[in-house]
């Protein structure tokens, strides 16, 4: 994944995306598209060397110039000239413009042209970010059809080809003809995505197995690498349906193989996928439910029709499977013999598809992996166990992460803070690990060091909201009084919606009044 | 939800017990005439008027609605069938006028206010910011988005044209939704119509003449902005801190106001009357209305009379039963933004089912939940499932006859008993009455088994048996009633106390209070359920378990 697209993006952030509210900008205002597609606007911006710096009352955010694709600002100031030359053009007069020295009328007219280029081109990208104006693009499989900005969304497209390519060869899968490519609607937020795709809050992504298929998902500025996941777990499930399009995949393999498969990389360089990592995040969750001494019985897992489980514990048994030498071939064998194996029993499902029940699915899996008794079962499962327990290791800073993350989540704030610790010192650059493990030693009363912690998240993602009320609020506890209240009234510019964090600022700025 | 109502595909909407959080800030519904269709209908609160397509019926609003001013219904339905999977929906279009005050839209934010008795009361106020922000956070026929846009003007009134296009994940069909935004001095109205989109064409000039006949009017008082809780309404204290004289004092006062004000804010088609322990808000036919009183009173006569030991100091809220002409205007009046309150029962006219109609089952079990929570709530919470499903599908499924309560046992019993009878998958008395919440529904039968074993006890000619039901409940009271006593102890005693109990210290100490915790809830479960079987079965032999079981299972098969 390219560099710029792991940068994050508050959701607070999106009412500076639109003149909206007491952040509306003029017509002139300064505008910045960020990397990771996003459109600040904001009435006054200001160059530095570092990168660009936005104002507001509370304070100035300053961008870096890393993150930033296009930066539009009317009156970008005329740099200084060092050398000897340099002054000498300047006292005849001559300003400097993209390393040529010029009059000012002439760097004016090159000045003003490039600006209208570039408003025409920000005004394009909003345009477009509107479903109904949204781009659309025919590749060789798919239909393409897209609100995120075009330097965006060819990463995911160049990806979603080479992902199909290399599951069509390890499956031997072809599209028909007669179902054509297929259609991937890809939204610019999660917001987006819910409201046009007709889904909850809690769904990611999703793909339409019934006639027109569909594939569904949005861009997490928040979490990048997590788009990456879902768009390889959900195109997963239509390349499944292609090994028998009149087929639905029980939940198990179905959830099982699309997490396998989920845990993709892709190299832009080769343009070459490979494929079967580990999917720490749901090894996280898999170790969590064995600390709390309950492991998944594979009986139960591939009887039970649907659970939760099929994601996670399906998840390592797909892994345990597919890098065993022998069972490789026998679980590859189970799961194409699910659609095809005339000895499977199949029951109708939506229209003309059919699919198998769990306890049909258990008794094909034991007949094609060999399992002749309990005791073979019991066998298989321990073998499986013990690769969780023993070959299954979260070890790069991403999984760190997600560990973390996942103890703060349920519960284990000793847990969490030493995996942050180690997260932190693996070389995350994840402004969220930052201001996680800062929330955590704030709960601990080290607020100097939480404070740290905050700071160095604002360092890495500048626009966050949330971080800036996180600092305002234990810079308060920290007894910087002003400096607090100024966070939290500059947290409260970046998202004038959040009444709680407008009430927050109400009391602490009467407190302050009275000297409390 | 349970599985029964689940498999019924009825939309029913949770109720919050403790409004905290509450939306926006406008009451709209004052009492008001209804247009005759195709004529003007005039709103001279808000100071408006405007068209509705003739022959379309005007639906009533619950008395909590804060958004919704207006909504007709198309008398035609129309149809949508999907060949791929096969389904098929029927839709009525409908109209609505959204009404957004600038001066509530702007009424952002959190309100503390201390009630000097104690209580402090903390409100969000967090009303839509507009038309789509409304539309964003309360629309659910699928998946949409803004197809076109355009700004205009209708006799010196500023316009926002939208055209909107409902297309993935609709179960009812694609649809197009068209409104236009009405921007005056202090309030934006939003006239809205949805409509299906394979019918866009057929509805097309009725839409657009009734969007044209939009007219502002004068009003007949100056708008005003109540704040939530400021005079819309009366907080009211928690039940738990209250006798139960002082309970009952304030469920009365709080049924008189929810009387009133749903009374009021039915329009002139509707009957209001007080029927039996009911205040019957009626737009079915007369005898129909008679009919579900009959059942439902039946039903609070027999919990009254059998189950006379819950709560019985304990003062039961006369609910309002609000009986629609029919489902859509029923669906139509769920549709508003208001939760609606947990004593108001809505149903519809259900024409043609006759006395085994869902519509009877519902409100029969409404007012079975109504009924437990008023006499005593923390039992009511408590019922282990064998108990809450069991005896919502006895009663749900009871009817009137004459003076008594005739239970009768519908298909959808009858056939999960067969099946499991069949697949050998009965379950024994003595697990039954100790399954917990998972294990429960592990198998989809268990409601229709619970409703068996309680007629089977119910009907028993042994003395011993019939005395099963009661002597259980008896003690789910005591135990519930000994636990929460000893709750409040424990909470005054901590009272004040300002040091946190002790926490882990290391990665393990943690592992092991985690481990603990996950197993925790159904540990408590299992020693609750344990509890109280043991003070009612505590004597019982094998053998008196083997007989009971033998008996059971005949009854059913």
């Amino acid at each position: 994944m390219p560099r710029h697209l792991s940068l994050t993006l508050p959701v607070a952030l999106l009412c500076l995306m639109v003149a909206a509210g007491t952040l509306a900008p003029t017509a002139s205002a300064d505008v910045l598209v960020l990397k990771d597609g996003r459109i600040i606007e904001r009435d006054k911006m200001e160059h530095d060397d570092k990168g660009v710096k936005v104002h507001f009352e509370n304070g100035e955010i300053l961008v870096p110039h890393d993150a930033i694709e296009v930066a539009v600002l009317a009156n970008a100031p005329i740099p200084e000239g060092e050398s000897e030359a340099d002054k000498e053009k300047r006292a005849k007069g001559l300003v400097p413009y993209e390393g040529k020295w010029m009059k000012p009328e002439k760097r004016k007219e090159l000045l003003d042209k490039r600006l209208a280029e570039r408003r025409a081109y920000v005004e394009k990208l909003r345009h477009h970010s509107l479903w109904r104006h949204r781009h659309k693009e025919k590749t060789r499989h798919f239909a393409f059809e897209y609100t995120v900005a075009p330097f965006v969304y060819e990463y995911f497209r160049d990806t979603m080809e080479a992902y199909y390519s290399a599951f069509a060869k390890t499956w031997r899968i072809k599209q028909p003809k007669d179902l054509g490519r297929l259609r991937v609607c890809f939204y610019t937020d999660k917001e987006k995505f819910s409201q046009i795709g007709g889904v909850g809050g809690g769904v990611l992504g999703y793909f339409r197995f019934v006639k027109p298929l569909e594939l569904n998902f949005y861009y997490s500025r928040v979490d990048p690498e997590q788009t990456e996941q879902v768009m390889y777990h959900e195109a997963n499930h239509y390349l499944q349906l292609l090994l028998n399009p009149q087929f639905i995949m029980p939940h198990f393999p179905s959830e099982a193989i699309a997490e396998y498969y989920g845990a993709s990389k892709y190299d832009p360089k080769t343009k070459k996928i490979t494929t079967g990592h580990i999917l720490e995040g749901r090894l996280t969750e898999v170790k969590t439910d064995i600390a709390a001494g309950d492991m998944m019985v594979l009986q139960k897992m591939l009887e039970t029709d649907r659970m939760y489980e099929h994601y996670t514990w399906g998840w390592t048994l797909a892994h345990f499977l597919m890098n065993h030498k022998t069972y490789k071939k026998r679980f590859m064998k189970f799961v194409k013999g699910l659609c095809f194996d005339k000895k499977v029993k199949r029951v109708s499902q939506v229209g003309t598809l059919s699919t198998v029940e769990g306890k049909e699915v258990y008794r094909y899996f034991k007949e094609v992996l060999k399992l002749k008794d309990d005791t073979a079962v019991k066998v298989l499962e321990q073998e499986w166990h013990d690769y969780i327990k023993n070959t299954l290791k979260a070890t790069s800073a991403r999984g760190l992460e997600l560990a973390a993350s996942a103890a703060k989540r349920v519960g284990r704030p000793i847990r969490a803070k030493r995996l942050f610790r180690e997260a932190i010192e693996a070389g995350s650059d994840n402004p969220l690990t930052f201001y996680r493990y800062g929330d955590l030693l704030e709960d601990d009363g080290k607020t100097s060091e939480a404070i740290k912690m905050f700071e160095k998240a604002i360092e890495l993602s500048p626009l966050e909201a949330e971080f800036y009320a996180s600092l305002g609020r234990c810079m308060l506890r920290n007894n910087k009084k002003e400096d607090g209240l100024r966070m939290m009234k500059l947290s409260l510019e970046l998202n004038p919606d959040d009444p709680w964090l407008a009430d927050a600022v109400e009391r602490h700025e009467k407190d302050l009044a009275r000297g409390d | 939800m349970d599985e029964k109502t689940m498999s019924k595909g009825r939309l029913l909407r949770s109720v919050s017990l403790c409004v905290l959080v509450l939306g926006s800030l406008f009451a709209l519904n004052a009492s008001r005439a209804t247009a005759a269709p195709g004529a003007y209908h005039e709103d001279k609160k808000f100071g408006y008027k405007v068209k509705s397509p003739r022959g379309w019926r005007h639906i009533a609003m619950s008395q909590d609605e804060k958004w919704i001013s207006l909504k007709y219904l198309s008398d035609k339905s129309s149809f949508w069938n999907d060949k791929e999977t096969g389904m098929s929906a029927e839709f009525k279009p409908v109209m609505q006028v959204i009404v957004f005050v600038d001066e509530v839209v702007k009424k952002r934010g959190v309100e503390v206010e201390d009630d000097g008795e104690g209580t402090l009361w903390i409100s969000l106020n967090n009303p839509y910011k507009d038309y789509q922000d409304f539309l964003k956070q309360t629309y659910s026929g699928g998946g949409w988005y803004v197809s076109a846009e355009d700004e205009g003007e209708l006799k010196g009134v500023k316009v926002t044209k939208y055209e909107i296009k409902v297309e993935k994940l609709t179960y009812t069909g694609p649809k197009r939704i068209i409104t236009w935004v009405f921007h005056t001095e202090d309030v934006d109205f939003a006239v809205q119509f949805e409509v299906l989109e394979g019918d866009y064409k057929k509805f097309r000039s009725d839409v657009y003449n009734c969007l044209k006949s939009f007219r502002l009017i004068p009003r007949e008082s100056a708008l005003t902005t109540t704040t939530t809780g400021k005079g819309t309404g009366k907080k009211f204290k928690p039940e738990g801190d209250l006798t139960p004289a002082e309970r009952t004092k304030q469920r009365k006062e709080a049924e008189e106001i929810h009387h009133r004000k749903a009374a009021e804010a039915v329009t002139d088609t509707w009957k209001v009357k007080r029927m039996g322990r009911f205040l019957v808000l009626n737009h079915a036919d007369a005898k129909y209305a008679k009919k579900t009183v009959a059942h439902a009173e039946a039903i609070w006569k027999w919990l009254d009379k059998n189950f006379a030991y819950i709560g019985p100091d304990e003062y039961v809220r006369s609910p309002v039963l609000r009986i629609c002409a029919d489902r859509d205007e029923e669906n139509a009046f769920r549709s508003g933004t208001s939760w609606g309150s947990s004593y108001e029962i809505v149903t519809h006219q259900d024409k043609g089912s006759g006395s085994m109609s869902w519509e009877f089952e519902y409100v029969n079990t409404r007012l079975l939940d109504i009924w437990l929570r008023c006499r005593n709530q923390d039992m009511a919470w408590a019922m282990p499932y064998w108990l809450r499903q069991g005896l919502r599908q006895v009663l749900g499924t009871a009817r009137a006859k004459g003076s008594r309560l005739e239970f009768k046992i519908d298909d959808w019993e009858r056939d999960g008993l067969r099946e499991s009878a069949r697949k050998n998958e009965l379950t024994a008395p003595k697990e039954l009455v100790m399954l917990g919440r998972d294990s429960f529904f592990e198998n989809q039968n268990r409601s229709k088994q619970s409703a068996a074993f309680i007629r089977f006890i119910l009907d028993a000619k042994s003395k011993t048996t019939r005395a099963i039901l009661h002597d259980y409940l008896k003690n789910l009271q005591d135990v519930v009633n000994e636990r929460e006593a000893k709750e409040k102890k424990e909470r005054e005693a901590n009272k004040g106390r300002t040091s946190a109990p002790d926490k882990p210290q290391t990665e393990e100490e943690e592992d092991e209070a985690f481990k603990k915790r996950r197993e925790a809830f159904e540990a408590k479960e299992k020693e609750f359920l344990e509890e109280v079987y043991n003070r009612t079965f505590g004597d019982w032999s094998d053998k008196d378990w083997d007989r009971l079981t033998k008996q059971f299972f005949k009854s059913v098969s």
